[in-house]
């Protein structure tokens, strides 16, 4: 991998640490840790995280906390023993120590400095800065005032990008799924740290192996909400890879993500009420989705239609907070309306469409029911009651409906929703079945 | 070990006939009689309970009014017979329905008070069982419906395992059983449902063909 972009990707991975991070390519990043030495538990403690985070993804690092940007870079260029360096004048004693040849001048000027005498950082100091400048230029002298914190030195924080990207090389061929899942496990350490930094989550990532030759093979993770749980992603990757057949052995994985969404912190309460606005753990849905497929996992609603199978539809479980009021899709009065209004066609999504008139089961194809006597006939005569409902309907969108729909009840007492066709060659069809309902089973309804 | 000493141990094991003196407070099924006949009152707070029907699609009917009630987060609509009472829970939770036999059609549900977006339903086929064990190890369901079919019952054996294997320390089971002499082959819904307090973490199954 080139080495800017790895350094991007580091930039991107310390953002946890610290909101100003700047690029120093070729090999080094500089975060500005003065506020963030309180949080991670002071300046050692901070230092002992960075370093083993560092080790973590798989690169080795030298780490120093000085009081200015450029003096940090130089003692870790120069591999300073000490990792922390409290304050100026410790500063300037540690810096004293190095040889000129650590600063970074050009070639020329450090032959000007030799011959000068000069072979340590101490003897440039104690020149007269005004003979430093004519001799070095006014640019050298402001280079080494930044050194020493007299001059500010502003940088260029590093923006990170909208979405995640990283690949990594294996050491050696993985020739069985399951088992890679140990390297993928780096990179979402990665992009985890980054999203932590961002305060935000993604939904999906597209996972590419990659062979020797032929196409890599491709892996798709989705998540219901925007996730940033390691385990939540490890978990849902794992129970994929133990089912994923490879067609060669792995030499290197990639990793990229949609865009970030940022992540709301959960609002937790002093005395926490239900607010019914709160969303069921999307962890689950995930998880079964990634076994079985998306589609095998699904939400329903009921849709304001006559025609039944176009009375409810199957939808993307709601994640999405409840409106307001959290009543249950509809209230009486609505549903009353819907039935009144039954000869005209009520607007799809106006009205919750509820029915209480309806079987609790309906069938994903009517059957078609045996004719005996001219009455439909299912292990016996079906004992068709007193009425039926037509619905006549949908002559506006391809799906037109002519039926006539009957309660029927079996002869050992089910009661099943039947429907006599009326168009083409009609028929009788079983349609529904009621389900035994204690609460209507003595009156009908 | 005396049968006597076994009887007065266990909550879940009574004499027939005999109501238990020690049996927990049940879910409240949403029917007066039905409740009368049930030890606790109800369905039994946690385990798994399973219902045998003659009909295919017979006995959701019977946890309507309790699935209604959890899907609201423990409130419930006037019209029911009986309310059952169900805490208050700060997170809505699932309803998971595995494998129901047909399509549990939305409108019907609706009138009958159920929040339809509690409710997921997975198509899992083979593996229904693992379906069904995710959500109930998942404690983020407040029950969970398997339709098992009329098959060996291994899917409510493994049912009942992950109920009594619970994720949270506390959690108690107790298994109903009822069964009807089958004319047909008789299809089976295991309806398992934790119940919802949060400090004491319980699960309940209970049943429906």
């Amino acid at each position: 991998m080139p080495r800017r972009a790895a350094l991007g990707r580091l930039a991107a991975w310390a953002y946890g640490f610290s909101d100003q991070v700047s690029l120093v390519p070729p090999a080094a990043l500089v975060l500005e840790a003065g506020r963030s030495l309180k949080l991670f538990g002071g300046a050692a403690a901070l230092r002992r995280r960075v370093l083993e985070g560092v080790t973590g993804l798989g690169w080795r690092a030298r780490c120093v906390l000085a009081p200015t940007p450029a003096a940090a870079l130089v003692l870790a260029g120069a591999g300073a023993e000490t990792g922390i360096v409290a304050d100026h004048a410790a500063l300037r004693r540690s810096l004293a120590a190095l040889p000129v040849a650590a600063l970074d001048f050009t070639a020329a000027e450090l032959d000007d400095l030799q011959r000068m005498g000069i072979v340590c950082v101490a003897e440039l100091l104690r020149l007269p800065r005004a003979g430093l400048a004519e001799r070095l230029g006014i640019a050298r002298l402001q280079q080494l005032e930044r050194l020493l914190g007299e001059r500010p030195d502003p940088r260029r924080a590093y923006v990170p990008p909208a979405r995640f990207r990283a690949a990594l090389e294996l050491p050696a061929e993985v020739p069985d799924a399951p088992a890679l899942a140990f390297a993928c496990r780096r990179l979402i350490d990665e992009l985890v740290g980054m999203l932590y930094a961002r305060q935000a989550g993604v939904q999906r990532l597209d996972w590419r192996f990659h062979h020797a030759d032929g196409p890599p093979t491709r892996l798709t993770l989705g998540s219901a909400a925007p996730a940033r749980d390691p385990q939540h992603w490890l978990a849902l990757l794992r129970e994929r890879l133990d089912r994923l057949r490879l067609a060669a052995p792995v030499q290197a994985i990639a990793v990229s993500s949609e865009q970030l969404r940022p992540l709301a912190p959960a609002d937790t309460e002093l005395f926490p009420r239900d607010t019914g606005a709160s969303v069921p753990d999307p962890a689950l849905l995930d998880r079964l989705r990634a076994r079985l497929g998306p589609a095998a996992v699904q939400g329903f609603a009921a849709v304001a239609d006559h025609r039944p199978e176009r009375a409810w539809r199957a939808c993307e479980p709601q994640l999405t907070a409840a409106p307001p009021g959290r009543a249950p899709p509809a209230g009486a009065g609505r549903g009353r309306a819907a039935r009144k209004g039954s000869d005209n066609p009520a607007p799809p999504g106006t009205a919750t469409g509820e029915r209480r008139d309806r079987p609790l089961w309906l069938l994903a194809a009517p059957a078609a029911l045996e004719l005996r006597g001219g009455r439909p006939w299912l292990d016996g005569p079906l004992d068709l009651g007193a009425g039926c409902e037509r619905i006549d309907t949908g002559w506006w969108d391809g799906f037109q409906v002519a039926r006539d729909y009957y309660v029927a009840r079996t002869a050992d007492g089910e009661r099943l929703w039947i429907y006599r066709e009326l168009r083409g060659a009609g028929g009788w069809f079983l349609h529904g079945i009621f389900g035994d309902d204690p609460a209507d089973a003595g009156g009908g309804s | 070990m005396q049968l006597d000493q076994l009887l007065a141990d266990r909550a879940d094991l009574w004499r027939g006939h005999a109501t238990p003196q020690a049996a927990p407070a049940g879910l409240s099924t949403g029917f007066r009689a039905l409740d009368a006949a049930l030890s606790g009152h109800g369905w039994p707070a946690a385990g798994l309970s399973e219902v045998l029907s003659a009909h295919q699609g017979a006995g959701l009917a019977l946890l309507l009014p309790l699935l209604a009630a959890l899907s609201n987060g423990g409130q419930h609509r006037d019209d029911r017979p009986v309310q059952p009472r169900v805490q208050p829970r700060t997170h809505p939770r699932w309803l998971l329905w595995v494998d129901p036999p047909h399509i549990p059609f939305a409108p019907a549900l609706a009138a009958r008070g159920l929040d339809l977006r509690r409710i997921l339903v997975v198509h899992a086929g083979a593996d229904a069982a693992w379906a069904a064990e995710q959500g109930l190890r998942s404690g983020t369901c407040a029950a969970v419906l398997a339709w098992t079919g009329t098959g060996s019952g291994t899917g409510s054996a493994r049912a009942e395992r992950a109920c009594r294997r619970p994720p949270a320390a506390g959690h108690r089971r107790r298994c109903a059983g009822s069964s009807s002499p089958p004319r047909r082959p008789t299809p089976r819904c295991c309806c398992c449902a934790p119940s919802p307090p949060p400090a004491r973490p319980r699960r309940r199954c209970c049943g429906s063909g």
